[in-house]
């Protein structure tokens, strides 16, 4: 499954085939989209960095739990980096499985996890500036 | 021993580098690493308790012992955002 972190405009098409499969019976996605606006202020574009390797390691740590979760292992992903628009897609997901209840959730999870625990930063360009958003400290697993 | 560390977005910009060089003991930790950054970067001590550190890809806490050759890197607050 696409794990992955990318320099060009996310396909939402390959991410929706990646998980296609003759006894899928459903797939949902997750479309994350650049807005015009975030605490109150307008927003003209954003810039996101990643640290790709250990992104795309801990994006398929994501997988790894969905899959122990919700027994759903067709899930595929991909962040995009670099300057981005308004409108354009940041990030996508696509999780299927047999029945829509498991894809819906595998599809929620996933968002949230990689918000959690994959080490991309954003940074805002508005009426005041630039700034980086810092809305996720990571807890480090303390061995 | 000198270790190379990686600098992503908040960090990247304090440090004006990719990848930086710090100076810790030889069966140094992560609180090493962390001192030593510190000393060498001040402005890192009033934001030290936010910024995670990983040791091969993997957060780390600071008890984590720091060899040569590992892949290390600083990691700010990622960007989460509103559910």
């Amino acid at each position: 499954m696409i794990c992955r972190i990318v320099e060009r405009p996310v396909d939402m098409d390959v991410l929706i085939k990646d998980v296609s499969h003759d006894d899928i019976g459903g797939v949902c996605t997750f479309i994350g989209l650049v807005r015009n606006h975030s605490r109150g202020e307008q927003v003209t574009r954003l810039e996101y960095q990643a640290y790709p390797e250990m992104s795309e390691k801990k994006m398929r740590q994501v997988v790894a739990e969905i899959t122990e979760r919700y027994g759903v292992d067709r899930v595929a992903m991909e962040h995009r980096i670099g300057t981005l628009q308004i409108g354009e897609i940041a990030v996508g997901i696509a999780a299927a499985s047999a029945h829509r209840d498991a894809s819906f959730k595998a599809c929620r999870y996933a968002i949230d996890r990689i918000k959690q625990i994959v080490p991309i930063w954003k940074k805002e360009f508005g009426e005041s500036g630039a700034v980086w958003v810092e809305e996720c400290p990571v807890d480090a697993e303390t061995p | 021993m000198l270790v190379t560390v990686k600098c992503f977005a908040w960090a990247r910009e304090v440090t004006g580098e990719d990848d930086i060089e710090l100076d810790v003991p030889e069966i140094g930790t992560v609180k090493d690493l962390r001192a030593s950054l510190a000393q060498k970067y001040p402005a890192f001590s009033a934001k030290m308790e936010s910024i995670a550190v990983s040791v091969n890809q993997e957060f780390a806490g600071d008890s984590h012992v720091v060899s040569a050759g590992d892949e290390l890197a600083l990691i700010p607050p990622i960007s989460g955002g509103v559910a």
